[in-house]
C-alpha cells in the first residue's frame, strides 16, 4: 500500500480488485485517466468512474478477522491545487462494502470551475465497524486504513512534474556572475515545511539555446546533472540545518524536508543524520557524487 | 466563470524587487485598467475579471485595513483584527470562489500588483509575504476563510477566525495533509478552541505542536475524516488533552474508552506525556536512533503495538538517558509500559 509501517494488518493486492479510473471530459467518450488531461478548461465538466471489488475470503485471511465481521468503507477523496498533496480536498464519496455486495461503483462529477492545475483522486478502503475482540495484529477501529491508491491528473500544461521554466536569468539575478549560468535553482531553505513543488523552480537560461535544446530532447546526461545539482543543493542545506533531526524524522509528507530526507535515505539507507552529516563534513566529494549517482537512477 | 490575473514567478520576483528597492513610499498605486505586461489569463474557459471587480476587491480590503490602523504601524491587536476580518471578507467574494484562487500566481498578482502597500504594512519586506504560497499575506487569509467557515447557518460563522491564534492557524494550514482537508481542518480548529478554554491560551503553543504531530501520525494509519463527527471530536479532544466528560457528556465515551487505552497498566495520557518529554530531551541530547524515534512517535500516536526492534531501541534509549540522569520519572513511566 505504501511505505508507512502500519501497526495492524492490511489488505493485500490480491484481496482488492480496483479498475483504473476512466474519465469523460464534457460528456465525451470514456477513456482511461492518464497523467495529463488535454483540453480541460474551467468551463469543462469531468466525470470519473471506477469499480472496486473485495474478495472476502482473502480479506478475512489478510486481516485475521472473522468473515462475518467484515465491513468496509470504500471512499474517494477528490482534491485539486498545485503541489504533491492537494491544496484542497473538494469532496469525498463513500460506499459500504459488506456481505450484501462486495463490489461498489464510483461515478463522480467534478465541475471544472472548482479545479486548479491538478485533479487528485485518493481511494481508500477502511474498516467500517469496530471489532470488539480482535486478533493481536488485526485492525479493530473504524477508519483503520487497509488499502489505498492515488492518481493525479494534470489539467494545465505548465505544471510539469518538476517545475522547470525557460527564463531570463539576468533579469532575476541582475549583473551577478551567476546570471550567465545555464541554469539556476530558485528556492529558499528558510521554510522546510513548504510543499516541495511550490518551494522551488528550476530556471533554464534562455540565452543558452543549445543547452535548452538538449534538455527538451531529454538528454539523459544533462538531466542527470541538473537533478544531481537540485538534490545536492537541497540535501546539503537540510543536513546542515540545526533542526535536521526533527526535519529528517518528522517531515510533513510532500514537503521540501520530506523530499530531501527521502533523497538522503536513498543515498545512505539506514543511516541517521549524524552519519550523513559526517560524510558531508569530511567527504564532500562523496556526498555530491552520491546524488549524481542517484540522479542516474531516475530518483 | 471569472478568470483571475496570474503573475508568473519570474515577473513576480522582478516587480517585487523593484517595489522593495524603490521603496514602498514610491508605489504609484493600483490601476485596474493598466496591469503589468507579464500578467496572463488562462486562454479559455471564462472571461477575465472586469477592472471594476478588481477595484472593488482593492476597496474592500483597503477599508478593512483602514479600520484596523492601516496608515500607522498597527498594533498587534489591530493586525490580528485585520487578519480575521479580511479572511472572512475574502472567503465570501464570489470572484474568488473558483479553483483559480488556489493558484500561487494569482495571489502573487494580488499581493504584488494590487496590495503591496497592505503586505508591507502587515509584514514589511519579507518576499514570502508577497510571492504566491501559504505565507502570502492575502492568500493565507483567503485559505483561512475557506477552511474555518462554520457555514452560513451558524450564529457565529467566523468565530474561529477570531479565536485561533496565529500559531494555531500556521500549525493547521501549513501542513498540507491536514490543512488541505476542510473536514479535518475545521475539526482541529474547533478542538483547539475547546482545548484553549481548558488549558488557557498560554499553554497552547507547545500543546498544539505535540497535538499536530499526533494527529498527522494517526491520520496516516486511520482516516480521521471518515469517523462519525462525535468520534472525531473525542479523538481530537484526547489528543489535545481536553477532558471529554467536561465538555461533551457521555455520548463520546464509547470511543474515549477505547482511545484511552493502557499499555501494561499505564494510561495512554501518562504515556504520551512521558513520551513527549523524552522525545524532546532525546533530540536535545542527540540520542535518537530511527527505531527509537519511530517507537516514540508510535506511542505519541497511541499506537502501542511496537515491533520487537522498536521496543529494543526504546529500551536502549531509556537506559542511555537513565545513565545520564535525565527525566527519571518519565523513564519509569515508559519503562513500566514496555518491559
Amino acid at each position: 500500500m505504501s511505505r508507512i509501517a502500519f501497526p495492524f494488518l492490511t489488505l493485500s493486492e490480491s484481496a482488492v480488485t480496483a479498475t483504473s479510473w476512466s474519465i469523460s471530459l464534457n460528456e465525451s467518450e470514456w477513456a482511461p485517466a492518464g497523467d495529463y488531461l488535454q483540453d480541460w478548461d474551467p468551463a469543462s465538466s469531468i466525470r470519473l468512474r471506477r469499480q472496486i471489488f473485495i474478495d472476502p475470503s482473502i480479506a478475512a485471511a489478510d486481516l485475521q478477522l472473522d468473515k462475518n465481521d467484515l465491513k468496509f468503507f470504500a471512499s474517494v477523496r477528490f482534491g485539486t491545487g498545485q503541489g504533491r498533496l492537494p491544496r484542497l480536498v473538494l469532496g469525498r464519496e463513500s460506499r459500504v462494502l459488506e456481505a450484501e455486495s462486495w463490489m461498489v461503483d464510483f461515478d463522480i462529477e467534478v465541475p471544472g470551475e472548482a479545479l486548479s492545475t491538478v485533479l487528485d483522486l485518493s481511494t481508500r478502503i477502511t474498516l467500517a465497524t469496530s471489532i470488539s475482540v480482535p486478533a493481536p495484529l488485526a485492525p479493530s477501529r473504524i477508519g483503520d486504513q487497509l488499502w489505498s491508491d492515488r492518481v493525479r491528473v494534470r489539467l494545465e500544461g505548465e505544471e510539469p512534474r518538476f517545475p522547470i521554466e525557460v527564463g531570463d536569468i539576468q533579469a532575476l539575478l541582475g549583473d551577478a556572475v551567476s546570471a550567465s549560468a545555464p541554469w539556476y535553482l530558485h528556492w529558499s531553505p528558510r521554510d522546510w515545511s513548504r510543499d516541495f513543488h511550490g518551494a522551488m523552480r528550476l530556471y533554464l537560461n534562455s540565452t543558452h539555446i543549445e543547452f535548452i535544446e538538449r534538455i527538451e530532447a531529454q538528454d539523459p546526461m544533462m538531466i542527470q546533472m541538473l537533478m544531481a545539482d537540485v538534490m545536492g543543493q537541497v540535501c546539503e542545506r537540510l543536513i546542515t540545518d540545526p533542526d535536521v533531526n526533527d526535519l529528517f524524522f518528522s517531515a510533513e509528507p510532500g514537503s521540501l524536508a520530506a523530499q530531501a530526507s527521502s533523497w538522503l535515505r536513498k543515498a545512505w539507507p539506514g543511516k541517521d543524520p549524524d552519519f550523513i552529516r559526517s560524510v558531508f563534513d569530511n567527504r564532500p566529494g562523496i556526498f555530491r557524487a552520491s546524488f549524481v549517482a542517484l540522479a542516474d537512477l531516475g530518483d | 466563470m471569472t478568470l483571475l490575473p496570474r503573475l508568473p514567478p519570474l515577473a513576480a520576483e522582478r516587480i517585487l524587487e523593484s517595489y522593495l528597492s524603490t521603496g514602498p513610499d514610491q508605489w504609484r498605486g493600483f490601476n485596474a485598467n493598466e496591469l503589468p505586461e507579464a500578467v496572463r489569463f488562462t486562454p479559455t474557459g471564462g472571461s477575465p475579471i472586469a477592472a471594476r471587480k478588481l477595484e472593488e476587491l482593492r476597496e474592500g480590503i483597503l477599508a478593512i485595513a483602514k479600520n484596523n490602523g492601516f496608515g500607522g504601524k498597527g498594533t498587534r491587536a489591530e493586525l490580528s483584527c485585520f487578519d480575521a476580518q479580511a479572511a472572512a471578507w475574502l472567503a465570501d467574494q464570489s470572484v474568488l470562489a473558483s479553483g483559480e484562487a488556489l493558484r500561487d500566481d494569482v495571489w502573487a498578482f494580488v499581493a504584488i500588483v494590487m496590495f503591496p502597500d497592505i503586505a508591507n504594512w502587515r509584514f514589511g519586506d519579507s518576499p514570502e509575504r508577497y510571492l504566491g504560497g501559504v505565507r502570502n499575506t492575502l492568500q493565507r487569509l483567503w485559505m483561512r476563510g475557506k477552511l474555518f467557515d462554520r457555514g452560513q447557518e451558524s450564529l457565529d460563522r467566523w468565530g474561529l477566525l477570531e479565536k485561533l491564534t496565529e500559531d494555531a492557524f500556521v500549525q493547521i494550514t501549513e501542513r498540507p495533509s491536514l490543512g488541505g482537508n476542510p473536514v479535518l481542518a475545521i475539526a482541529i480548529a474547533e478542538a483547539w478552541v475547546r482545548a484553549s478554554l481548558h488549558h488557557g491560551k498560554g499553554a497552547m503553543e507547545s500543546l498544539t505542536r505535540r497535538a499536530m504531530l499526533q494527529i498527522r501520525a494517526r491520520n496516516e494509519v486511520r482516516s480521521l475524516d471518515e469517523l462519525p463527527a462525535e468520534s472525531l471530536v473525542a479523538v481530537l479532544d484526547l489528543i489535545f488533552e481536553t477532558p471529554a466528560a467536561e465538555l461533551h457528556g457521555s455520548s463520546t465515551m464509547e470511543v474515549n474508552s477505547r482511545e484511552a487505552s493502557t499499555l501494561n497498566g499505564v494510561a495512554s495520557h501518562a504515556l504520551t506525556t512521558a513520551a513527549t518529554r523524552l522525545l524532546d530531551e532525546a533530540r536535545r541530547w542527540n540520542l535518537l536512533s530511527p527505531k527509537s524515534n519511530a517507537a516514540l512517535q508510535s506511542i505519541l500516536a497511541l499506537e502501542f503495538q511496537l515491533t520487537l526492534s522498536e521496543r529494543n531501541a526504546l529500551r536502549y534509549l531509556l537506559e542511555r538517558m537513565e545513565g545520564i540522569g535525565l527525566l527519571e520519572s518519565e523513564i519509569r513511566v515508559l519503562g513500566t509500559a514496555i518491559y
